[in-house]
């Protein structure tokens, strides 16, 4: 089965997409920072932080739609958030319903809440998908190795990553099988059978862990993981760093700042 | 000096079936040896005991090194294998770093793992998938770029698990040149037969665990008594139907009419 990679626009060219990845990891996650930090109330920084996505979208050459599709595939992850932050979130109460005994508030905090995890999601998924759509994933994770994040972790992240699909192959074969057995009768043998599937997925994930593991030994593994590094950097990708880390700084400092007076 | 040598080996599954009951072979320096046997005659078990993957008894020495706990790093230098699966051996996110795995692995600096690595990929064929990603490639081409991570490593012996299953025939063909043409020492664990007449000189036959023939590969090929007595031949065992519940199902399997 052919499955929609992460980074399937990485090969494209453009100005963004010839920075260095570690340039582009960094600075992007600069930016998804000075996202996420932004307290709730508060909302001219999210505007700053989309400017500047837009911005970016528009110089690297990536189709919106495939960015814009992401966002609403990951939606269901924090529709349950937005829709119970409103009522659950104590407030001053904006719009009351009443059932008998029962009253329901949505609150004016509590939607400030949702509206700041929602731009919070957006701009996350905005900012990230662009990460991937301009850096191949291998040099996203050279460039997390260089940025001193722990190496065992860049190995777990690049090995999901390789056999993410394998594992999906196997889950849809076993579907099929299922399905070529189970006479087109559904309900709660089909779900009950789930949970035998997601078992045997395990099991086979381990047996090839121990297989994959004999072939790195075979090959010498001694518990270091080496990295060539073949990238260069250059001035553009300072000054690229550099605007990234000045614009989250500055959207950081501004609120902060705002907040303590 | 013969570069292999292996000598009653024996080694028991942790449920107590005996997969190797005391093993002995020599492969000569250069030589491509064929070790065939049905399923679960434990070809696969007797290549990962030679790496040191399973604890068994015996000695098994490559050249002047015997193998033990010290010694695996410098096995597995001289001795390179190839799964059955070529996925479990295509671990990297690029050819390339597959590749160039086993070098950097062994301490080589930049410019001779580059080297190794374009020599690999050349002598396999598979120069212009350098800068793919393993999943994306067919499964010839996974069995090429695994032979590569190997050869990378310029080991004097390569053992080979099941090199030739689920190939097509063009690609069966191809790897089995490229399996006889390789300057290293060569055993290929295998129950195709085919595979085994193209690529290899000589041949040991591994039944239940014992080594029960070796010789010329023609020879022995062409002992079809041999070939049945060890379950390698298509040949005919005529069953007679047993029913399991002892005859008293009815005759449900089958087309209406015919006897059971």
């Amino acid at each position: 089965m052919h499955h929609a990679y992460l980074d399937k626009f990485a090969t494209r060219d453009s100005p963004v997409h010839r920075r260095d990845p570690r340039a582009k990891t960094a600075a992007f996650l600069a930016l998804l920072a000075a996202a996420i930090l932004v307290p709730p109330g508060t909302w001219w920084p999210f505007a700053s932080v989309a400017v500047i996505v837009v911005a970016l979208w528009a110089v690297s050459s990536v189709p919106v739609v495939y960015l814009l599709k992401r966002v609403v595939v990951l939606s269901p992850f924090i529709i349950f958030s937005l829709v119970l932050f409103p009522v659950l979130y104590d407030g001053r109460a904006v719009w009351t319903a009443r059932l008998g005994p029962w009253r329901m508030s949505v609150t004016r905090e509590g939607l400030e809440l949702a509206g700041n995890v929602a731009a919070k999601f957006v701009l996350g998924v905005l900012i990230l998908g662009l990460l991937f759509s301009v850096t191949r994933f291998q040099h996203f994770l050279y460039a997390l190795s260089r940025l001193r994040v722990p190496q065992l972790l860049v190995m777990q992240l690049g090995f999901l990553y390789r056999y993410l699909f394998v594992v999906l192959d196997e889950a849809e074969r076993m579907l099929r099988a299922r399905e070529a057995r189970s006479a087109g009768l559904g309900g709660p043998r089909l779900w009950r059978s789930a949970a035998g599937l997601v078992g045997t997925l395990f099991l086979r994930s381990y047996h090839r862990s121990q297989r994959v593991y004999w072939a790195m030994l075979a090959r010498g593994f001694n518990g270091e993981v080496h990295v060539l590094g073949r990238l260069r950097w250059q001035a553009a990708d300072t000054l690229f760093v550099s605007c990234f880390m000045a614009v989250a700084a500055a959207v950081t400092v501004c609120w902060a700042a705002a907040g303590l007076r | 000096m013969d570069v292999l040598e292996i000598d009653d080996l024996t080694h028991t599954y942790p449920d107590g079936t005996a997969a190797l009951r005391g093993v002995s072979l020599r492969v000569e320096r250069g030589a491509s040896l064929g070790l065939i046997g049905p399923n679960g005659a434990g070809k696969s078990t007797l290549l990962l005991a030679v790496l040191g993957f399973v604890r068994s008894r015996g000695t098994i020495r490559v050249g002047d090194v015997a193998l033990s706990r010290d010694t695996l790093r410098e096995i597995r230098r001289r001795v390179g294998i190839v799964f059955q699966n070529a996925d479990d051996q295509l671990f990297m996110p690029t050819v390339f770093d597959d590749v160039a795995f086993g070098p950097l692995c062994a301490g080589l600096r930049e410019g001779e793992v580059c080297r190794r690595v374009s020599e690999a990929l050349e002598a396999v064929g598979a120069g212009h998938l350098v800068d793919r990603a393993p999943y994306h490639l067919s499964g010839g081409e996974k069995r090429r770029v695994a032979l590569a991570t190997v050869l990378a490593m310029r080991p004097e012996v390569v053992l080979f698990d099941e090199p030739t299953s689920s190939l097509d025939p063009a690609s069966r063909e191809q790897f089995i040149a490229l399996v006889r043409d390789l300057p290293a020492t060569r055993i290929v664990a295998t129950h195709d037969l085919a595979t085994v007449a193209a690529a290899c000189s000589r041949t040991a036959i591994l039944f239940e665990g014992r080594i029960v023939a070796q010789g010329n590969t023609g020879e022995l090929l062409a002992d079809a008594d041999l070939m049945q007595r060890v379950q390698l031949s298509g040949a005919t065992r005529a069953a007679t139907p047993q029913a399991p519940c002892g005859g008293t199902c009815g005759g449900a399997v089958g087309p209406p009419g015919t006897a059971q």
